[in-house]
């Protein structure tokens, strides 16, 4: 056997012999896509058997609907990226079709692009299609990550079409078949050390008892896990005067412990806002409620020293 | 009055004086130049073992001979220079001895190819002719040259040569013996030829056995220069009589004034080694060395002991019977000699002959296992540093000597690390490991103390990094790896070593696209051989 015949006997076998993932491309490609937990809120529990200030109550009532629509959108992505890249060209990465073995019936399709290897702009794509009939698919979910930053500076885009879905004929759980659309912007993803902003709006297609049509969520979270929420409700604050809008912004510190401000933009006593603070059990160390001063307590030394949030 | 002898030097040389015999130890001051080279240049094809002839016919000497080590110079792979640079070397040693009322005696071995008339050392030669001139001038009273290479007989053609078996010479006192003796392993016609089997040439093989006792005929335990060529003649004739390419007959010169015989070695004084009662049954005695070369070929005569001055070691012993073989093990501790008891042999077929017309494997086969801590790094490649970091291995190393050839070792290796890195682009932390699995065939060069080796080898990555947190999945990559290894064992002890070692590898990455990327490794490890 001649030495050039060796080589490449020994070229061919190692080549058959490599496989694997490994690769900084899918990791770039992946980064391009959020996860569930990378946006969540985080914010520990209550105890059980602890009366919640007021305020902490509403915090956690509103990071468990953020929570629940990210796992929503996002887990089925985390699902689908946590498998070896199907198929990989310079510009692209695409995961599946998978089966979807929470919705049996329904397989899933990834598709990362970018325009060219210097693009900082990565989009993507999370189509649905029914294994019956696998040629007719539907985005569930498209977005957009812009690195142009760096690794430490992005922000991006997402964007969930439920009611595309819905009437695709995928199966949507009762909350999330009530929704339009969700959508969010971020940035600053997944960075240690750098603060996330994230802008969640969940479109309705069908208006809530209230008749909200739209609920929009603003968070950040500090890497030191401090986090600030700011949402807006509806319903009666003011006790027996009828339905109230308010905007809640909370703030708190790795521990729990908190202050949040509700302010009465619609209906009765509109500009009137209450203040509260509770500490690491979530139990209130301060309250200041104008329509309802028999529900003062404390003072406003009991507040925490909280940090500037961007 | 030599008064910068060594004590052992000196007890060696009092008690040739005291020594009764025919042939008595003399207090010649002794120089030796040995040279081996395995290469004779790009016509010839390379030997296999005219350096470790070289090598233990100096080890011979300067343990039996009388020759202390600084007198001794040892020339393996070099070339004519070096030849005579070390003879230019003992010309002064010798002529400043002569000043101070010395008699002196220059040996000269050499093993390797020659041809046209010359030595060839490589890509070097050295006249015979100019040799023994050089030889016969230098300020020294005995001049013993052996020859041990293709038609080395033409240097004795001229004079006095004989092929035939030593010839009886009344010996005076070698004081006064003044001249030169010339040995060569063939004819003026002859090849001369070498085994594997034996793991050496057939004449430096049986001249070697014969200096260590094998012909000690007259039972003083002093080997003389017609005693130890005698033997050396008889046996090579035997070995070679039935070989392809014909009987080898090694030829003798003598021109020495004074018809004093010489005492080559001395075997008693150290006291050491293998001792054949006169009641063991007579025969050729095979002893085989841990490497697999034999150490000793005996040729035990019937009623007679002898005494073999074998180095201390384990050795495995056979001797061949018409109808089976009785083999056995015996070990030579340091400054003992140990009797050989017929009754520690035991028999054996013919198949499991350790030595000649026997398996390979057995003859020499033999596991060493090695453990160690090494250092990997991927050459500097797009992305290559970032895919895999730089990492600490643990080695554990399994070889296997002389299964395929003699000096090959099939080796098999086990290599595990981790490392943590920053994944490019993401900057990312990650944990990364890795094992390895892989074969290696490589050639070694056994000296007493330093063994150098290289060859190929072919590894099995199994590499995996999962990320801080598991922001991104586990990642993980499996390929082979074709290298080259080198290094070197420094033995410290019979059977164990230190390994330095370092590998260079191809490493195909082909997840992103097919990528040539190499990665360097360094170890260290302890080894040891069963």
């Amino acid at each position: 056997m001649t030495f050039k015949r060796l080589f490449l006997v020994a070229g061919v076998t190692t080549a058959i012999a490599a496989c694997g993932d490994y690769s900084n491309e899918d990791l770039l490609f992946m980064s391009a896509v959020p996860s569930s937990t990378q946006l969540a809120v985080v914010l520990p529990a209550a105890p059980a058997n602890v009366m919640q200030a007021e305020l902490a109550q509403d915090t956690h009532s509103g990071i468990a609907t953020v929570n629940s629509v990210l796992d929503a959108v996002l887990a089925v992505v985390d699902t689908v990226r946590s498998y070896e890249p199907t198929s990989r060209s310079a510009n692209s990465r695409t995961w599946g079709p998978f089966a979807d073995s929470t919705h049996p019936g329904w397989q899933a399709q990834l598709e990362v692009s970018r325009a060219s290897e210097d693009a900082t702009v990565f989009t993507y794509e999370l189509d649905f299609a029914s294994t019956a009939n696998p040629s007719k698919s539907v985005t569930f979910l498209s977005g957009m990550f812009d690195v142009a930053g760096g690794a430490k500076q992005g922000n991006g885009s997402v964007t969930a079409y439920f009611a595309d879905a819905l009437a695709a004929g995928y199966p949507l759980d009762a909350t999330t078949s009530q929704y339009d659309t969700l959508m969010i912007n971020y940035q600053n993803y997944q960075t240690p050390g750098s603060p996330v902003s994230v802008t969640l709006t969940i479109n309705r297609a069908i208006p809530d008892p209230n008749g909200v049509i739209m609920v929009t969520f603003t968070y950040t979270i500090l890497a030191d896990g401090s986090g600030e929420i700011t949402f807006m409700s509806t319903g009666d604050v003011v006790a027996g005067t009828g339905t109230e809008t308010v905007t809640i912004q909370a703030q708190w510190l790795p521990s729990g412990v908190g202050m949040g401000t509700l302010k009465i933009v619609a209906g009765t006593d509109v500009g009137l806002t209450q203040t509260e603070c509770w500490d690491a059990t979530f139990e209130v160390t301060y309250n200041d409620k104008p329509w309802s001063t028999s529900e003062d307590f404390g003072n406003a030394s009991m507040c925490p020293v909280l940090p500037s949030f961007p | 009055m030599r008064t910068s002898a060594k004590p052992a030097a000196c007890l060696v040389a009092l008690f040739a004086l005291l020594a009764s015999g025919g042939a008595r130890a003399d207090v010649l001051h002794r120089f030796a130049v040995i040279a081996g080279n395995d290469s004779g240049g790009a016509d010839t094809r390379p030997l296999l073992y005219a350096s470790a002839d070289a090598s233990k016919v100096y080890d011979i000497l300067t343990r039996l001979g009388g020759v202390r080590t600084e007198d001794a110079n040892l020339i393996i792979d070099g070339g004519a220079s070096d030849v005579l640079s070390a003879l230019g070397k003992v010309e002064k040693q010798a002529a400043e001895a002569a000043r101070h009322g010395e008699h002196t005696a220059l040996f000269f071995y050499y093993s390797g190819h020659a041809k046209d008339g010359a030595l060839r050392l490589g890509e070097s030669r050295l006249p015979i002719d100019a040799l023994k001139g050089l030889v016969a001038a230098a300020p020294v009273d005995v001049r013993i040259v052996i020859l041990d290479s293709c038609r080395s007989g033409s240097i004795t053609r001229s004079k006095g040569a004989r092929k035939a078996p030593a010839f009886a010479i009344e010996s005076e006192s070698p004081r006064d013996a003044k001249g030169m003796v010339i040995l060569t392993s063939s004819a003026s016609d002859e090849d001369s030829q070498e085994s594997d089997a034996i793991g050496g040439s057939y004449f430096s093989h049986h001249l070697a056995s014969g200096l260590l006792g094998g012909a000690d005929k007259s039972g003083d335990g002093q080997v003389t220069l017609f005693e130890a060529y005698a033997y050396a003649y008889d046996r090579t004739v035997a070995d070679t009589a039935e070989s392809a390419a014909g009987a080898q007959h090694p030829t003798f010169s003598y021109d020495l004034a004074g018809n004093g015989d010489l005492v080559l070695t001395d075997v008693v004084s150290r006291h050491e080694g293998v001792y054949f009662p006169r009641q063991a049954p007579s025969g050729v005695y095979f002893l085989v060395d841990r490497q697999g070369f034999v150490a000793a070929e005996i040729n035990k005569g019937d009623g007679v002991d002898r005494r073999v001055a074998l180095s201390p070691g384990r050795y495995r012993v056979k001797r061949r019977l018409a109808d089976r073989l009785r083999v056995g093990e015996i070990d030579v501790p340091r400054g003992a000699l140990v009797t050989l008891e017929e009754g520690s042999l035991r028999d054996a077929p013919f198949s499991a002959d350790p030595v000649k017309g026997g398996s390979r494997v057995e003859l020499s086969a033999r596991w060493s296992v090695g453990a160690g801590l090494g250092f990997q790094s991927v050459f500097e490649a797009p992305d290559g540093a970032g895919l895999f970091p730089p990492t600490a291995l643990v080695d554990i190393d399994f070889a296997l000597r002389d299964f395929l050839r003699r000096d090959w070792v099939l080796g098999f290796d086990l290599a595990g690390g981790s490392a943590n890195g920053v994944a490019p682009v993401v900057e990312t932390p990650f944990h990364f490991t890795e094992a390895s699995v892989a074969a290696a065939l490589t050639v070694e060069w056994p000296h007493r103390y330093l063994t150098p080796f290289v060859g190929g080898r072919l590894a099995l990555l199994l590499m995996n990094r999962t990320f801080a947190e598991n922001v991104f999945p586990p990642q993980f990559y499996a390929t082979l790896s074709p290298g080259i290894v080198g290094g070197a064992a420094y033995h410290f002890s019979r059977s164990t070593s230190v390994v330095a070692r370092a590998r260079l590898h191809y490493l195909l990455y082909n997840v992103d696209g097919n990528r040539s990327l190499g990665y360097w490794e360094l170890a260290t490890m302890v080894a040891y051989d069963f």
